[in-house]
Order: C-alpha cells, then structure tokens, then sequence
C-alpha cells in the first residue's frame, strides 16, 4: 500500500491492510504524537486529519487511508495550526497533555470549516475528544483566541520547544553535593532543574522552575524541568521526599509543592551564592558589592558583569557559601504573579513528549496481558496456538496476573490476544455483584460487626438523645476508576551489566525497585528507574506490585532478557485489573440543640482499606484497624464538635483499591458535607451560618466560606426553578464551593455554575492552580454524576471502557468561577483540592431544588444530570 | 428469519444482537462487537455506536407505545 502522510508517500506492507491506522503510524512509520487512549473511537486521542477533516486513526483501517492526504501531529502546519497551538500555549491548556495532540487537530479541523465558532459548535465539534485532566473550558478559550487570532491575520509562527535536556545517573560525588542533584547551570544558559516529583499534568514541573527561577534570580524561560530517580548515594535518597523522612522517592497526596517547597528553593539560593562567590573570585571583588538579575551577575564598581552560563563551571567547583538566606517574599517577581506560561506545554502540544506508551529500545518487544473477567480469578488452561500462529506474534506467557501476547507490534499482539483460549480458575475470585456487594457494606453499616473506633470524644451517645434536631442518614459511593487518558504501560531492558533499566510514570519509584528487583531477583540498587511523562494518573500509577512494572519485568524474564519488553495497557485490560477508589457506605447521625448549635456527631464508614497495598504508607496510616487514608476528611472535619464518634469497618473483598484524587475525602466529605446540610435544614439554619459557627476555630475556612457565598450570592433570590448548594472544606487547604443548578420540565437537573474559593496558601503560580481546580471540579463532576464500576451477576466486569464509564465531555462543563485568596502561609498542593466538595455542594444544591435529599452516588441512579 | 434482537435501552442506545451486516453509505462494511450499542440519541461522537454521551445530555428516549 501507499499512504500520503504528512505530504509524504510511503509504503506500507499489505499485511496492515486491515490495521487501525493509529498503530501504522505509531510503530511502523514510528511517529508517536498520535496516541492511543481507548480503542474503540470513545476518546478521540488517536485523532488526525484526514483531507483535513479529523478522524479516530484507532476506527480507521489503513488500506481506508489509501489515496487520501493523512496529517498527524507532525506534519501538521500553517496559520491555522499556528494559532491552535499559540492559543495552547498561551492560555496554559495543556496539564498532562496525552490528549492534545488530539484536541489541537480536532480544533484546527473546526477552524478550517468555521473560522468563528460559537460556544455551542465548540461544544458539539469538540465533544468526542476526551480530556481527564478536564483541560476544556480553557481549549474552548484558546479556540476562541485562535479564531480571533486568525481574523487578525498575524500569524504567531510555529512554536518550537528546545531539546529535552536528558537525565543521567548521579555520580557519587555529585549526590553529595546540596545543589547538583536538584540545580545545574549549563555554559549556554540553561538551567536544568531535576525534578523528584514526576510531572503527570499537574503542573509541579513549571511550580518548581517557578521557586527555582525566582531564588535564582533567572529568567524564568531558561529553566527546564526533568523527572529524576535514582537518587540513592551516601547520604541516603537525594530524592526522597523530606516530609517523609527523605527515605522515600514519590509524587502524591498533593505533597509536591508543599513538600519542595524549600528544598528547591534552597537548592537555587545556594547555587545563587555559588555563582556570586565565582564572580567574585574572577573580579577580585567582595561578594558583597555583586548583584543578579534575569540570568546575569554585575559588579556595579568595576562594571564587569557575567552571565550565569559563564560563570557556572567556576562556579560548581566553589563550596557553598555558609549562610545562605532565602529571599524575602517582599522582593518576589514571579512567585505569586501571573504569567507563567507551563514548561511543559510545548513539547506536549507538538506530541514530542515521552510518554511510557512512546519509550522504544533496539529490539524492544510490545506485549499485552490478558487479564481475567472477574477479580481474582487465574488461569486454569491456555491454548495458545491460534495467538502464535498470527503474524507478528512470539510468544504467549502466562504471568501472575493472566496471559501475555508478546510481538513485534502492539496491532500484532491484539490480534494474538483475540486468538488466545483461556480458561479461568474461579477458585478465589470475587463472584459478587456491585449490588451485592453495596448490600453487604450496608449490612456491615447496619450490624456495626468489626467496627473500629477511630476517633471518641465527649459523650455523643447522651448528646443525641438529648439533641432537639437530628439526622441519621446513610450515603452510598460505588467503586470508581481513574481512566486516565494513557493507560498504565511500563518497560523494560535487562541490560548486559546487570542492571534492569524500567522505564514508568511512577507516583513511587521506590516501589518500582522493590518490585522489579524481586520478580528479576536482583539487588533494589541494580534497578534503574527511568520516569517518563505521565498521561495523567491521579492516584493510579502509585503501585508496589501487580502492575505493568512487573508484567513486562515477568515477560522479560520468561524470555531470558533476550528482549526489552513494553507492556502496553488495553482500556479495557486497565479496567480489568481495578484498582479502584472503594466503594463505600457512611451512617452519619447528627444532633443540634434547640438553638440549631451542632452538639454531636456520630460517623460510621465501611469501605475496603485504601493503604494496605501501599509498602511504608500503610505501616503508619493502617494503625488498630483504622486506615487512614478511608477515614482523612471524617476523622479530621475541620468543624468543632464536641462529642463526636468515628466508627470504621474494614470491608474485605478481591477488588484491588488505589488511592484516587482526593482519597478518603472523596467519599468522607459527601457524607459529612451532605449530612451537615441536612441537620441546618432541620434545625431551620442557613446552611453557611451554621458552618461558620462550626468553623469558629479555622478562620481561614471561614473567610473562604464567606467570599464563595459573597461571590456567588448566597442568600439572594434565584429564577423559579434555580437553586445553590454549599460546601466548606480544610482538605489541604481551606476552600468552599457553591453550585448553582436549574430544573428543566421533566425534572431534569443542569449544573449552570460552580463558585470556588480558595486558600491554599502562597500562590505560586494562580493560573495554574486555577486549571488544577477547574480540572478538579470536573472530575468531580463526572464521577458524582455518573461516575460508576459495575460487576455483574457473577462478579463479572461489566464497566471496560468510556461508553460505560461516561466521563465529563465538552458540552457538560458548567460556568466554573475560581477566587484565589492570596496568603502568605506555605503552599499546599491543588491537584486534588477542588474534588471532594463536587457532590455533596451538588446534593445540596438538588435538595434545595427539589426537596429530594440524594444520598447515593452517583446521581444518574437516581435523577438525570446533564 | 435471521435471529437478531434490537431492544431501545431505557434513554440508551440501540442494543443490537445477532449476525448483522453494518454498511457504511460508502459501501465498506463496519467491523462491530456482538452485541453492539448503536446510538439513539443522535450525539455520540462515534456514530453509529453508542459513546456513552446519551447520559450527559438532555436525551428523552421514552418509546411512542
């Protein structure tokens, strides 16, 4: 066959007639911007232009694109494309970027058949491309601005991004020193910062060469950001994570910002100090008498000045100067202010970024497993002729967690994978339904069996009996699953010293060597761990075993390392292997005395534990059969009671559990939130005077409880058929969201707009804490509303990709208002932040619609939201 | 009589099931699952299947009788 691709013809061999054409391009023309994301035409990641118009390559088989003009991400230019990607870039759209190669050509197919779209045909042309990051409301601004742009006629030109500056494994010497690890300057200029907290869209790479830049006193625009690991020397991991003894390497909790907070501006107020020593041993001059600016050193007296780039090799052989200070927040020109535009976002909207679904090898081999279709299950028999039968395809392996298909190319491994005979062993596996098993954490709620007490103060048994107003309310959230854009893969290559490179988006690469190092029975320290871009995780990619790391570590194995190995995720295998948010029940019963004044709180939960599968974490949060991470947001509420009970049931089934954006409070707080709301409705209390009686305590909750209401105007009137919901929260910061929602005639809810106020702390960057909220509500928004796994008669799987598991799409994004409240406490992280206070401030809001109080997630079971 | 089975699911789609030929109006034949979701909202993305946007959107899939 002969394709045009990027205005060039090319042969393909006939054997990929019938191949998507997505893999065509990915693994035999070896052009990687176009991404797979599900398959089966639901997400639109695989987009690319065909005769200009936007197709799923994934839906197209190749000999289909015969005679025709295909452009990828690649080849795609002019004006139109110039603006799409100026507009990108310029607006900060980009998070973890997997799916904007995608959007970026389905917006320029837009542009080319309507140079001036409304928000409605935005909305309906833009809809099949999914983005969990929920970049939308700002691709609709940029494809506004483009349009506005391209009326002007001034063509921004082609965006380029500069080489990735590449990771190399610290020498000794080097891990010794307080800079080098974290900082280098090279002789050109640049400054390259080595980031221990992976990027995966939320933003800390361009957080940290903000604070980097700053105490650097650099242009921003010369730092770049690289994802390091390894850092294990003499003084431990240079790595490590300081608010966790500095043992442990990981990503997570929204911890990076807060956690990096000092050390990487230290790390650049010493290096700092170092150039200015260098500069003045060269110029003879005290160190005293040197100033630096935007990249440059200058000796006022002499007139002599340097650029960093100069200066930093003297400067690297120089110790630190003792005494190093930080500088005055007084003094900040870029921490705190607008206009940072992300480091990564170039690279991501041209489809350069390497992700793990991109990483090739000489002689690498594409494997996918098989995973089985109910949880716990194995294999009983394999037959495996017809799969080695098909072209491409080497080997069949069955590992720990069900049957490889190993091959040239992913195409070919899928058709191995169609042809394979499994048959299951049933002996452990999970045979409940999702009915069944909700019935059985309501049972669990009901009988109080196995209850541990978290949390017992006061008296709250005499309390509500003595309370005028009560609720007792029981609220329901199913098992939820992350489905980011890229599914989880990972590789590998046993190399020929012995040392086995793994190539992952890892929240923890600790856990990575633990877990390649026992399946290959080698050291911890001979695993090296190469973290790539993530496209996206939110929680998912925080695993210590069972996962792509150690299936392609197994296959790699099975076949005498003869071969590096990516284990590529179907969409559907992901969802196979769980690893989900729990599910979970709470009983809240609550009492306010005769003035409406919250006198006592009693709190049950029953959900499987989040923290056992999570090496180190679980030691100190699963402590007397209490887990932590289950009960963060209902054993710490930041409202003042005083008697107040936390029970906690441990459920047990075979559905593996990972932690999820926002964790525990994603369910914790839609008990707590809901039921306070219902207690201030009994009581007859405004719902936000009762919480800032609560919250008498947290002032900072407080203030951003009333510039929510003040914003979105509480207590004033809305149209016949509009209501509000209110929620507060402490969760890493302090925040709260008001929604606003309307009924149409057939009782149908619409969610017209969220209000969200937030402290959480220093603003270092506010645009990028902004699309971390925005994206957060839309997380939200998705799962409260639709959001559901579901096993079927039998335990089997019945949720597998994005036709089952609807997530928010273009045309649902409500009106999202994000107010920053400027501190000058320490940052928080904001990735997670905005999520758990989406459904209740949503139940709320229906409630005070509709007088039907919604206590079961998600909403569609019960009332239709669009 | 060939054994195919099309049920409207409640405000859903089309569930399709049985030996079905789908052709596209150029003539190429579609590959399908089977059972296949067809939409029956107008809105999917990926027509003539289903994507799951019948959910998020104002859809009344109540049937005539």
């Amino acid at each position: 066959m002969k394709l045009t691709v990027n205005g060039l013809e090319v042969d393909v061999d006939d054997r990929h007639a019938n191949t998507p054409l997505l893999w065509v391009l990915r693994e035999v023309l070896d052009m990687r911007g176009t991404k797979f994301g599900c398959g089966a035409g639901f997400c639109a990641a695989c987009t690319v232009l065909i005769d200009g118009r936007n197709v799923k390559s994934c839906q197209t088989v190749t000999e289909r694109a015969v005679g025709k003009g295909v452009t990828t991400v690649e080849g795609a230019s002019g004006p139109v494309v110039n603006a799409v990607r100026d507009a990108w870039h310029r607006g900060n759209v980009v998070q973890c970027g997997y799916c904007q190669p995608g959007q970026t050509l389905a917006a320029v197919s837009l542009l080319a058949s309507d140079p001036s779209p409304d928000d409605a045909k935005i909305d309906q042309w833009m809809s099949g491309n999914l983005c969990r990051c929920g970049t939308y409301p700002r691709i609709r601004a940029a494809i506004h601005e483009a349009a506005e742009a391209l009326s002007t006629g001034i063509d921004p030109g082609a965006p380029t991004a500069p080489a990735e500056p590449e990771f190399q494994r610290l020498t000794a010497q080097d891990a010794a020193d307080p800079v080098h690890p974290y900082i280098r300057i090279r002789e050109d200029g640049t400054i390259v910062a080595y980031s221990s907290q992976i990027e995966m869209g939320q933003g800390i790479h361009t957080g940290l060469a903000t604070i980097v830049a700053e105490e650097l006193d650099a242009e921003f625009e010369r730092v770049r950001v690289v994802n390091a690991a390894n850092g294990r020397g003499p003084n431990g991991d240079v790595y490590g994570n300081p608010e966790f003894g500095s043992a442990f390497q990981f990503t997570g909790a929204s911890n990076s910002m807060k956690g990096m907070w000092l050390r990487y501006r230290l790390a650049a107020a010493q290096a700092r100090a170092r150039l200015v020593a260098a500069a003045a041993q060269a110029w003879e001059a005290p160190a005293d008498e040197i100033e630096t600016e935007n990249g440059v050193a200058r000796h006022a007296p002499s007139g002599r000045q340097a650029t960093f780039g100069e200066l930093a090799a003297r400067a690297e052989q120089l110790a630190v100067p003792d005494g190093v200070e930080l500088k005055d927040p007084t003094d900040y020109k870029l921490i705190g202010r607008e206009g940072r535009l992300r480091v990564d976002a170039v690279p991501k909207i041209l489809g350069t970024t390497q992700y793990t679904i991109d990483v090739t090898v000489p002689g690498m081999l594409s494997a996918l497993v098989l995973h089985p279709p109910r949880f716990g299950a194995s294999a009983a028999s394999v037959d495996d002729k017809a799969a080695l039968a098909e072209p491409g395809v080497s080997a069949v392996v069955p590992i720990e967690e069900g049957v490889a298909v190993v091959a040239e190319t992913v195409a070919d491994a899928q058709r191995g994978l169609k042809a394979l005979v499994v048959e299951w062993d049933d002996t452990n596996a999970e045979r409940r339904s999702t009915d069944e098993l909700l019935a059985e954490h309501l049972r669990l709620l009901q009988s109080g069996e196995n209850a541990a007490t978290a949390r017992d103060d006061g008296n709250v048994d005499a309390a509500l009996a003595d309370a005028a107003w009560t609720v007792d309310a029981t609220y329901t959230l199913p098992y939820l699953a992350h489905a980011p854009m890229e599914p989880n893969n990972a590789a590998c290559r046993m190399r020929e010293d012995g040392v086995l490179e793994v190539w992952v988006g890892s929240e923890t690469p600790e856990y990575v060597k633990m877990n390649a190092s026992s399946i290959a029975g080698i050291d911890k320290e001979q695993v090296e761990v190469h973290i790539t871009y993530a496209g996206g995780s939110f929680g998912l990619h925080s695993t210590a075993e069972h996962d792509p790391t150690s299936e392609a570590v197994q296959i790699a194995r099975a076949l005498d390392w003869q071969h590096p190995i990516k284990v590529q995720s179907l969409r559907e295998e992901e969802f196979k292997v769980g690893r989900y948010r729990a599910m979970a029940a709470h009983r809240v019963h609550a009492g306010a005395d005769s003035e409406g004044r919250l006198t006592a709180w009693h709190q049950q939960i029953v959900a499987e534990p989040t923290s056992v599968d999570l090496p180190f974490f679980r030691d100190v949060l699963f402590t007397n059969d209490v887990d932590r991470l289950t009960t963060s947001g209902a054993v710490d509420p930041p409202y003042a009671v005083e008697n107040f009970r936390l029970e906690s049931t441990d459920f047990e089934s075979r559905i593996p559990i990972m932690v999820w954006r926002s964790i525990g409070n994603s369910h914790t707080e839609f008990a707590r939130e809901s039921a306070i709301d219902e207690l201030a409705i009994a009581a007859g209390r405004d719902p936000v005077d009762l919480r800032r009686e609560v919250l008498a305590a947290s002032p900072r909750t407080v203030h951003a409880l009333e510039l929510a209401a003040e914003r979105a105007d509480w207590g004033s009137p809305l149209p016949e058929g509009r209501a509000r919901g209110i929620t507060s929260s402490a969760f890493l910061g302090h925040s709260a969201q008001i929604t606003e929602v309307s009924l149409d005639a057939r009782g149908r809810v619409h969610v017209d707009r969220i209000v969200f106020a937030l402290d959480c702390g220093r603003n270092v960057n506010p645009d990028l804490i902004r699309a971390q909220v925005e994206g957060g509500l839309l997380w939200g928004l998705g799962a409260a509303a639709w959001g559901e796994i579901r096993l079927g008669e039998g335990g089997d799987l019945v949720t597998q990709n994005f036709d089952t598991y609807p997530v928010v799409r273009m045309r649902s994004v409500p009106q999202i208002e994000v107010h920053l409240i400027d501190s000058a406490e320490p940052p928080t992280g904001v990735g997670e932040i905005s999520v758990p206070s989406v459904a209740p401030a949503l139940a709320n809001a229906i409630a005070a619609l509709t007088g039907t109080r919604i206590r079961e997630l998600p909403f569609s079971k019960t009332i239709k939201i669009y | 009589m060939p054994d195919v089975t099309i049920t409207p699911s409640e405000d859903g789609p089309y569930i399709v099931s049985g030996a079905v030929t789908l052709v596209a109006p150029d003539g190429h034949v579609i590959e399908h699952r089977d059972p296949m979701s067809m939409c029956r909202c107008g809105q999917s993305s990926n027509k003539p299947f289903c994507d799951g946007t019948h959910i998020a959107i104002d859809f009344d899939g109540t049937l005539a009788n």
